[in-house]
């Protein structure tokens, strides 16, 4: 981390609202992409980066400088949208351990098309709520599957049956859009 | 292990995709985060204050309740001694009967000391004149009269006060002293 940006984390651990303003603006970007993908609603999104920022700032003390400062704000980012899709979830998981496995052909058609993010994230919208969640935390931002599943208050074995029917899920909406491209 | 790859592969594009990804919030948003910790600051900056006031007032009131004890404490044991108040009234019977002037109502009225009220009564006639309380001769005169004409003939006490001259007193208390 750079001795300018621990400068700024030190002034915001103070309390100083320009620090404050100086990391929002540098970093609100980042953390509302992830909440807009956590949320797949702007409104939501909202939400959810208002509350994530107020906690950065409320716990800003505790965040240690030998660690990513990006990383920890898309964590709390991350963790507020699933504290927000927990409070409103309707989709409620199934324990379901049945593994879905991919072929060894399944990924090969997406090697010639290049999606662009946009795409992609339309796709990724399109996944089941619960797919969608464990998709994204583990494909996206890294999680393991322990932790998903203690995020999410799921199985551990669920939390890897979703990943792989996320998976499946998505191919074939990228087939299904590749196809469609080809055709145009 | 090819399908492990192929996974690895996939999940590392989509990863790859989305590695920079920024979109710009809604002007609001900022006003409305740092309208929220400015509440938050103040609320908690009234809570300080409150609770600085508080232990300050706890404070405060415990000095006073200390200082109140200490109070008492040490006027405590002048109380201790005027235990021989009610023994005033002999004396002030004597002062009536060498100078020929009517009794103090004050005098004859202190002569009843619940133990309970002791600290008060003492607090009045040290306000009164605390200096005469304490005198020494007074008190020796007291303690060699004694209690012998007021307990035990506390009929007569009318009598010799009817003698002395016009107004008579009665003075309807019991007269207890210490040994």
């Amino acid at each position: 981390m750079e001795a300018a940006d621990i400068h700024i984390i030190e002034r915001c651990k103070k309390g100083d609202s320009n620090a404050q303003r100086q990391v929002y603006a540098r970093y609100s970007s980042m953390m509302f992409a992830v909440a807009i993908r956590y949320t797949n609603a702007r409104v939501d999104a909202e939400d959810v980066m208002q509350e994530a920022w107020i906690k950065v700032f409320r716990h800003i003390k505790s965040f240690s400088e030998h660690n990513s400062f990006e990383g920890w704000l898309r964590r709390i980012v991350v963790n507020t949208a699933i504290t927000h899709y927990r409070r409103n979830q309707k989709h409620q998981f199934q324990l379901d351990i049945e593994e879905v496995h991919a072929t060894p052909n399944d990924f090969e058609a997406f090697k010639e098309i290049d999606f662009t993010k946009d795409e992609l994230a339309k796709a990724i919208a399109q996944l089941p709520k619960g797919y969608g969640m464990v998709f994204k935390l583990y494909v996206i931002d890294g999680f393991k599957h322990k932790e998903i599943a203690e995020q999410l208050g799921i199985d551990l074995n669920t939390s890897k049956s979703q990943l792989s029917r996320a998976r499946r899920y998505l191919q074939d909406v990228l087939h299904a859009m590749s196809q469609r491209a080809k055709k145009e | 292990m090819q399908k492990k790859m192929k996974n690895e592969e996939f999940d590392h594009y989509i990863q790859s995709q989305f590695a920079d990804e920024a979109i710009t919030p809604p002007q609001q948003i900022e006003g409305a985060i740092f309208e929220a910790m400015a509440k938050n600051s103040r609320r908690k900056k009234l809570g300080v204050i409150g609770t600085g006031i508080l232990v300050l007032g706890a404070l405060a009131y415990g000095v006073n309740g200390t200082m109140n004890t200490a109070h008492v404490v040490t006027e405590t044991p002048p109380v201790a001694v005027p235990v021989a108040v009610p023994v005033a009234v002999p004396v002030a019977v004597e002062v009536l009967d060498q100078e020929e002037r009517p009794m103090q109502k004050q005098e004859v009225h202190d002569d009843v000391l619940p133990a309970a009220a002791a600290a008060s009564a003492s607090i009045v006639l040290e306000d009164s004149d605390p200096a005469e309380n304490a005198r020494p001769d007074n008190l020796e005169a007291v303690a060699s009269r004694s209690v012998q004409p007021v307990v035990s003939n506390s009929q007569e006490l009318p009598a010799i006060l009817h003698e002395t001259d016009s107004e008579v007193w009665v003075m309807p208390a019991t007269v207890r002293v210490k040994e």
